[in-house]
């Protein structure tokens, strides 16, 4: 059963997206095809309250629920090549740096309740030496350990530690922000 | 024996206005969100008024049209395009018009056995609800055998977000796997009802308090998913 028949039968307002994914076509053919403006079936049958007029309900236009212009869904063009699976992956804030040792709180990201709970001492080896500048109190970081495959190895153990540059975020809007519970 | 996937990644997609002409690897570079040595050995990169396409080895993809924006990776830690994303969106273009975004894995994973993929189809998709015609679908010969093709199933989410949803499809792949596919939904209105429910500052909170649960989600449905395939009804009684 190939790839091909699967997309064909594909049914919904991802075809848009689907077709644009698994085609490797021309760009200036690809915007000649690109419609100028995606409308879903779900847009379409909210728009025109087809619902309610086939329940025998009197029409509402106030019971709209207005969405967005697209889906964010990904077709499946399956990247191939190597596989990475977290087994136990960390969040870290450092506390302090010294003789060689970083000192950090860890939240247990996998299996803990999002609080966190343990100080760990890292030796200072285990961080890539290209991070030197952020490995200071106060710095964030992701601690990851994977299962990594390819096609042409076997299965491996990696950890790796990543410090994330988390932006300053100030909405200027802020009716949205308000509905974030922040922990 | 567990099974071990023949590829897992992750992908963030937003809908909106974008330029995509500004989205160029030494872009990225100047802002800091990539080294000077990860832009270098990009292969090809596409840039044009309308398309910016291009790969970080070992890092992730971007690809952004004027209404679309996708970054994917199959590199651990995921949060990385996530965090990226938000630099962009929630501080560097701040202004950007946002209407909807997602969060999502895809996973293909080969089956031990035609048995094996033929039961996960007919746990998926039972036959019998299809009548006669159902039971015509069944063949002992794979040549003439038919089934589930492709299946979708929609949660309506409204606890996290005003309006969104978390999609699941499984599907057949090529050389005996399957691929199964999550998009968790946020959908912020259409471009006219969007301008009073915050700038994408605001959305890209969203993101940040949402990313780490979402992919947690998706990779218990995938996991679920793989056990099906491989334990068939076992499954579903240990998880009863």
């Amino acid at each position: 059963m190939g790839e091909t028949a699967l997309n064909i039968d594909r049914y919904d307002d991802s075809s848009l997206i689907s077709r644009q994914e698994d085609e490797d076509i021309d760009d200036t053919e690809y915007w000649l095809d690109y419609p100028e403006t995606e409308l879903k079936f779900e847009d379409y049958f909210e728009s025109v309250d087809l619902k309610s007029a086939r329940d025998g309900l009197p029409v509402q236009s106030h019971n709209r629920v207005e969405t967005s212009d697209g889906n964010t869904g990904k077709s499946a063009k399956i990247p191939r090549g190597k596989v990475e699976r977290v087994i136990q992956e960390w969040e870290g804030e450092i506390i302090c740096v010294e003789n060689d040792v970083v000192t950090a709180v860890l939240t247990d990201l996998t299996n803990g309740k999002g609080q966190a709970d343990t100080e760990a001492d890292i030796p200072l080896v285990e961080f890539d030496s290209r991070d030197k500048d952020q490995i200071v109190p106060g710095s964030i970081f992701r601690w990851t350990i994977s299962y990594v495959s390819g096609q042409s190895q076997g299965q491996r153990r990696q950890a790796h530690i990543f410090f994330r540059d988390i932006p300053t975020l100030h909405p200027r809007s802020p009716k949205l922000f308000d509905d974030v519970v922040w922990d | 024996m567990e099974i071990h996937p023949k590829s897992y990644s992750v992908s963030i997609i937003v809908r909106g206005s974008f330029n995509p002409s500004i989205f160029q690897p030494w872009w990225l570079v100047h802002q800091g969100l990539v080294t000077g040595e990860e832009a270098e050995v990009i292969d090809s990169p596409v840039i044009s008024q309308k398309l910016a396409k291009f790969t970080f080895p070992d890092g992730f993809a971007v690809k952004v049209e004027p209404h679309y924006y996708q970054i994917s990776t199959q590199v651990t830690p995921f949060v990385r395009i996530s965090d990226l994303t938000q630099k962009i969106f929630g501080q560097i273009l701040a202004e950007t018009p946002i209407t909807a975004f997602g969060i999502n894995l895809e996973v293909e994973f080969p089956l031990t056995s035609d048995e094996n993929r033929n039961r996960l189809g007919k746990l998926l998709a039972p036959q019998a609800v299809w009548g006669k015609w159902g039971e015509s679908l069944d063949s002992e010969d794979l040549a003439t055998r038919g089934g589930m093709i492709h299946i979708a199933m929609k949660e309506v989410v409204r606890s996290n977000r005003e309006n969104g949803y978390f999609r699941v499809e499984v599907r057949p792949g090529s050389d005996e796997t399957i691929i199964v596919l999550t998009n968790d939904h946020f959908d912020f209105g259409t471009p006219w009802t969007n301008v009073e429910k915050g700038d994408s500052a605001a959305k890209m909170l969203i993101m940040r308090k949402e990313f780490d649960d979402s992919l947690k989600k998706s990779e218990s449905l995938v996991d679920h998913i793989m056990h099906l395939a491989q334990h068939g009804e076992e499954t579903l009684r240990e998880r009863t």
